[in-house]
């Protein structure tokens, strides 16, 4: 009597297969984090830009409150804000 | 006469080491399905709400660029610091939904402990829409009488933004 079952190779290449599985969905739920933290990057930066423009007619760019602009990360000084995010690096507002 | 079957199944070996692999399979993914769950809302209370409000602003925005004069040149919004929420009142001019004609309305945004909500109102109609309803601190500061900073925030972000009146 031959019975025909799994063979150990065999289970262990579908133990593979869930594991490379659970991966991507790992993977995935990463890159869905990543590209709302980017969409957020992105909204806090126009707003950034849009309260910099009002804020330096009335010469105030002290207000700019760093906190309010998370997760962009951002450095005010007496005349000008530049964004230290890895994404937007190299953009600074200057006040003319 | 003594008869001998001889099946080829797994081994003890085998089956142990199978049980022991499957064992810990239903443990990593239990415990995956936990996280993804917890993730998911994570992903929804924080990082997701956090872009609406974001476009509230904008949608608050869009109000405020869009209200009407007072005489003297200022745009008509007026701001009420209440005990658990802020009002901020915006007169404007809109398309009735029921006749279709431009009418003057009273747009009144609502941030507070009740959430955030914006209720229009004209003598034909009152409509609110809830854009959310977890509670928020909010407050606003007026920068040097024409400029307006309306500031949001919960235990997890502080935003705010600044506008034109």
């Amino acid at each position: 009597m031959k019975s025909n079952g799994f063979i150990l190779v065999e289970l262990l290449v579908a133990l593979t297969i869930c594991a490379i599985t659970m991966g991507l969905f790992v993977h995935s739920s990463k890159n869905r984090a990543q590209m709302l933290i980017l969409l957020e990057e992105n909204y806090s930066s126009e707003r950034l830009k849009n309260d910099f423009l009002i804020l330096a007619k009335i010469k105030k760019i002290d207000e700019i409150n760093p906190k309010h602009y998370l997760p962009l990360e951002i450095e005010v000084t007496r005349n000008e804000v530049e964004i230290k995010s890895k994404r937007l690096k190299n953009i600074v507002l200057q006040n003319d | 006469m003594t008869r001998r079957n001889h099946i080829t199944a797994f081994t003890l070996l085998e089956l142990l080491i199978a049980l022991t692999l499957s064992g810990l399979l239903i443990v990593m993914i239990n415990q995956q399905i936990q996280n993804s769950f917890f993730v998911d809302s994570r992903y929804k209370n924080q990082l997701e709400y956090r872009l609406k409000i974001e476009t509230i602003f904008d949608f608050l925005s869009a109000d405020i660029s869009q209200s009407s004069y007072f005489p003297d040149g200022k745009k008509s919004v007026k701001t009420i610091q209440g005990v658990e929420n802020i009002k901020i009142i915006i007169k404007r001019f809109g398309l009735s939904p029921i006749n279709k004609e431009i009418s003057g309305m009273t747009v009144i945004w609502t941030l507070g402990s009740d959430g955030i909500s914006r209720t229009i109102r004209s003598d034909s109609m009152s409509q609110t829409r809830y854009f959310s309803t977890k509670k928020v601190s909010s407050g606003y500061k007026n920068i040097d009488g024409s400029t307006l900073r309306v500031i949001i925030e919960n235990d997890d972000f502080s935003k705010s933004k600044l506008f034109l009146l």
